[in-house]
């Protein structure tokens, strides 16, 4: 069930087995739209080890990275354990890396404690996609075609800077310009406004700045095929995130960018701010690599040397938008140019039927586009036969938004969904139109 | 049981000969050892391929009996030949199996931990000294003269074998086992 917590939805699980608990806490990601599992954010896990006889053991707490190395350790040494034909000792030593913080070193267990805890980390694995926290080294840049990519994008960088400061008082073509720093595909696709509500066309802008920090193993690959340019620009600002404690960065920017209605706005503020937009990558994103040690690469558990990190601080922003681009090509649908445009925010989900059919709704429901006059809430009670909505109720009692248009639409909408199993039962979902 | 490991037998290459030979050995013992501790038989093994619906792979005595033989440590001539489906059929078919026989597993392996602890000989627990019998006369009347190796190395094959089943008992076991046959084979 997805519950709201005050800022976030949050998502709690627990396995329980004889001599492991694992309880964990998780944000879900946007790039769970491109998966079929849930991509944790922010995960926070307890795990309490006992023994047979039921005595409570150690109590282990961890982030996302650590659980991450824990998984990794102990799935290499079990798969490892169990291709030997010999064993020496029922007691097992693993060393996890990276966790000498916590009390987690080294782990020492019972083959019965081991399996338990294997079993419990598999389980929570395959909900969801734990992606290890990126940290990047920045090495020297050797090819010569880095370079050379590098000296394009400060051309580049400084010809729209140029650009901009001649034409200062042509606003329509001071929009134009940041478009395509942003990306030629979304300079193309612009004028055609979406008609159909495919949900690619929707939520990719959340997720195309969001995929580079979050680097999910698709991502990574793109990046990699990417000129070098574009994983220069994801490099520095991803380092300002790794220091961080949590993700104020990339919060701070998502959901600027995430409101599809206002997306048109964010670049024309950007122009006449005559912000950090052009300028700011040229000199940042190549200056701090170049001086000192060249292009980050993009690698999964490496170091950061911190000094880097603040003249690459103000290419956070504009490198996100950058190499967001190419990654996520198909995706940058034109949002509509209307400013009536309303998001629509899933607050809860209530239900008996399995997860896959509420969750396959909230998913429909949170990608259609409506219009609507006034914010609010509102609240619907589904029921669902087979794999059709019969009847839709509104819960006038919980539900304060004034647009009844936007009601019917939304009811309309949610009529037209079709359940990808056939069950019988109530939903009770209440969204939040902004 | 779960079909969730099926994606990953498609991401491992075509095993090469040596580590088929590691693999139908392996894959035999695991299923003398689950014999060993729970009685199941050939019975059981085919109701599991049926439900699993495996029975274009294997669906008669012979036929598991041709696959079982075909582990270069038994004796007997005939066929040695196996192919990677017949693995994965027998891979699912014993991790079914152990699923099945979970709670007997577990408990035969905490019993083992238990008796270790106290310093004490494996075979003094009730249900390990009958395991080991077991797996120990099946080894005898089923493997070659060669490989009848001393009784203690059959011991502690048979124990391997033991705790080897409490893990691919677990849900997602027909991974475990599989990544282990090939990794074994590496080795």
């Amino acid at each position: 069930m997805i519950s709201p917590s005050s800022s976030s939805n949050i998502l709690n699980r627990r396995y329980e087995l004889p001599t492991c608990r694992l309880e964990i806490w998780t944000e879900r990601s946007p790039l769970s739209e491109w998966q079929s599992q849930i991509v944790a954010q922010n995960l926070k896990f307890k795990l309490r080890l006992g023994d047979s006889l039921g005595n409570r053991g150690k109590l282990i707490k961890g982030n996302q990275q650590q659980i991450s190395c824990l998984i990794e350790a102990v799935t290499t040494y079990c798969d490892r354990w169990l291709a030997q034909d010999k064993f020496d000792s029922l007691t097992h030593k693993i060393s996890i890396p990276k966790s000498s913080k916590l009390n987690l070193s080294t782990l020492q267990l019972s083959t019965v404690q081991l399996f338990d805890l294997y079993e419990g980390l598999e389980l929570c694995a395959s909900e969801f996609v734990i992606l290890p926290t990126i940290v990047l080294e920045v090495r020297r840049i050797s090819p010569s075609w880095l370079k050379i990519a590098a000296s394009m994008l400060a051309i580049i960088g400084v010809s729209f800077g140029a650009i901009r400061l001649i034409s200062r008082d042509q606003a329509s073509y001071q929009i134009a310009q940041p478009t395509s720093v942003l990306s030629p595909e979304i300079t193309a696709l612009s004028p055609s406004p979406q008609k159909t509500e495919s949900i690619p066309s929707t939520s990719s802008q959340p997720v195309a700045p969001a995929s580079p920090k979050t680097t999910s193993p698709s991502d990574d690959r793109n990046v990699r095929e990417i000129p070098s340019q574009d994983s220069e620009a994801i490099a520095p600002e991803s380092k300002p995130r790794v220091r961080d404690q949590d993700q104020n960065d990339i919060t701070a920017i998502a959901p600027q960018i995430s409101q599809p209605a206002s997306e048109p706005n964010i670049v024309r503020q950007r122009t006449s701010d005559n912000s950090n937009f052009a300028k700011p990558p040229a000199a940042a994103t190549l200056e701090a690599p170049s001086p000192e040690t060249g292009s980050p690469s993009i690698g999964r558990s490496e170091s950061v040397p911190t000094e880097q990190s603040t003249a690459s601080k103000l290419a956070i922003e504009s490198p996100a938008m950058r190499s967001s681009a190419p990654v996520n090509r198909a995706n940058n649908g034109a949002n509509t140019d209307t400013d009536k445009l309303a998001s629509i925010k899933i607050l809860n989900v209530k239900s008996t039927l399995p997860t896959q059919v509420y969750t396959d709704l909230a998913r429909y429901v949170q990608y259609q586009k409506i219009t609507s006059s006034a914010k609010g809430t509102i609240s619907f009670e589904i029921d669902l036969s087979g794999q059709e909505v019969v009847k839709i109720e509104l819960k006038s009692e919980s539900s304060t938004l004034a647009d009844a248009n936007a009601v019917q639409t939304l009811q309309k909408l949610i009529t037209q969904w079709r359940s990808p199993i056939a069950a019988t039962g109530k939903i009770y979902m209440t969204l939040q139109i902004n | 049981m779960t079909m969730t490991s099926a994606s990953s037998f498609d991401s491992i290459n075509e095993p090469t000969l040596p580590q088929l030979q590691a693999i139908k050995a392996h894959l035999d013992l695991i299923l003398i050892a689950l014999e060993a501790l729970t009685g199941l038989g050939s019975d059981e093994m085919l109701s599991v391929a049926e439900k699993l619906g495996l029975t274009e792979i294997l669906s008669d005595r012979i036929t598991l009996w041709r696959l079982r033989q075909a582990s270069p440590l038994r004796k007997g001539k005939g066929r040695k030949k196996l192919d990677v489906d017949e693995a994965r059929a027998m891979t699912l078919i014993s991790c079914s199996l152990a699923t099945q026989q979970q709670f007997a597993i577990r408990n035969a392996v905490a019993q083992l931990e238990k008796s270790t602890s106290l310093k004490l000989p494996p075979h003094r627990d009730a249900i390990i000294g009958d395991y080991l019998d077991r797996f120990n006369s099946l080894y005898q009347e089923r493997m070659t003269e060669e490989d009848q190796a001393k009784p203690d190395a059959i011991q502690r094959l048979a124990l391997k074998l033991l705790i080897d089943l409490l893990f691919y008992s677990s849900q997602m076991g027909s991974r475990r086992l599989w990544v282990a046959l090939f990794e074994r084979s590496q080795t």
